[in-house]
């Protein structure tokens, strides 16, 4: 019932500051991780360059048979994505809801460096929240 | 201990050198003619005010009216009407990001946690001083509270209303000491954002806390050492911070006598 599958946050440059696994589908080691976080980073990048509109701020949704991927990128360059059921709805309320939760916990800890990795107890706590939430509303549903 | 701060409220408006007093204070603790010019010396908690006025000039008289009776008065001069009140609150994420630098910047000070705390609680010492001052004036008309028990529910009641907008969750005394008092809070408003990594161990951002209490009873005359800790609670996930009092040995002192 995984709707989620994973969640990664990447800094500016292109580096995993986060990365939390869910449920048992599409589980990756570390490497991986970092390795498909970078890749990202870069197809992004590139997205934006190849985009035949002007204006476009980069890829939003990847849909492929088995998973999509919904990305959010805030002003200041840090990406947040999900890789998730596809056709998992309200992704992208859910994407701005940890935006804000990253912004409340981990921004103003006075002992988060910036552009490290993240591990601030309250950030995780509220974040499992809030997915969980996110799953007893998809079970209503 | 007194004399730290001299506050004129003053301007001088006209040539005969008069400080007017804008503000009601108190009545005057004490006058001295010299020559021809009055002082008065007005005390609140802290803080000495001098008014110099013409001995038996008309305007001195009126002065005096308007520092003790502290009513309403019509301003003709808009300088002289005083501030309003204003909005009451502060932005909560204004004030978490400039209480994580406050943090960041002791932090990068200090080689060792507990000067951190005690870098934090510094800090918060010259608040409590500044609130003590204030909260006197605004909410109790220039009274102090001189009881243990007083200054105490001043604290988790007054002060913690101002600085947070709302009493705080509790205020017990010890069971084991008869010196120590708790005020406990379920979420402390400066903890919220924060997480304490773990390899700094107990450490509390409450020491800020801490330190402005501490201010406020030892400006009150009630020296004390006040710490903050971490307390689980059972059922709940996060703990809860408690501010530890314990009174010095004098104030019990004075206290018992006081009956």
């Amino acid at each position: 019932m995984a709707a989620i599958y994973s969640l990664y946050i990447i800094n500016k440059s292109g580096g995993l500051i986060f990365y939390k696994d869910y449920g048992s589908a599409g589980r990756m080691d570390t490497n991986d991780s970092l390795r498909l976080a970078s890749l990202w980073h870069s197809m992004h990048a590139i997205s934006q360059q190849l985009s035949p509109v002007s204006g476009c701020m980069g890829i939003e949704l990847l849909q492929a048979d088995t998973f999509d991927l919904h990305c959010f990128q805030s002003l200041t360059g840090t990406k947040f994505f999900v890789v998730c059921e596809p056709g998992t709805p309200h992704m992208e309320g859910l994407l701005k809801h940890i935006y804000e939760l990253y912004t409340d916990y981990v921004l103003k800890n006075p002992f988060y460096e910036m552009e490290m990795p993240i591990r601030c107890e309250l950030f995780d706590v509220n974040l499992a929240q809030a997915v969980q939430k996110d799953r007893v509303a998809l079970l209503g549903r | 201990m007194w004399g730290i701060y001299y506050i004129f409220y003053s301007y001088f408006y006209n040539n005969l050198g008069q400080i007017r007093l804008s503000k009601s204070l108190c009545n005057p603790s004490c006058t001295r003619m010299i020559d021809k010019y009055t002082i008065c010396l007005y005390f609140s908690t802290h803080t000495r005010i001098y008014k110099i006025a013409r001995t038996g000039n008309q305007n001195c008289k009126s002065i005096e009216q308007m520092i003790g009776a502290g009513k309403m008065k019509q301003y003709t001069n808009v300088l002289d009407r005083p501030l309003s009140k204003g909005k009451q609150e502060v932005s909560l994420s204004g004030f978490a990001f400039l209480f994580s630098e406050l943090v960041q910047y002791n932090q990068t000070q200090v080689d060792n946690i507990a000067e951190l705390e005690r870098r934090l609680e510094d800090a918060g010492y010259a608040v409590g001083t500044r609130i003590l001052e204030l909260l006197c004036h605004r909410e109790k008309g220039n009274r102090r509270e001189t009881r243990l028990l007083g200054i105490l529910s001043f604290v988790h009641s007054t002060v913690w209303k101002i600085l947070f907008g709302k009493v705080a969750d509790s205020l017990e005394k010890g069971t084991e000491h008869e010196d120590e008092y708790m005020i406990s809070e379920k979420e402390l408003l400066v903890n919220r954002f924060i997480s304490i990594p773990k390899d700094m161990g107990a450490f509390n951002c409450g020491a800020f806390v801490a330190g402005i209490v501490r201010g406020v009873l030892d400006n009150a005359g009630f020296p004390a050492v006040v710490s903050a800790h971490f307390v689980p609670v059972e059922g709940l996930q996060r703990p809860r911070t408690t501010i530890l009092i314990k009174f010095a040995e004098e104030v019990l002192q004075r206290e018992a006598r006081l009956g």
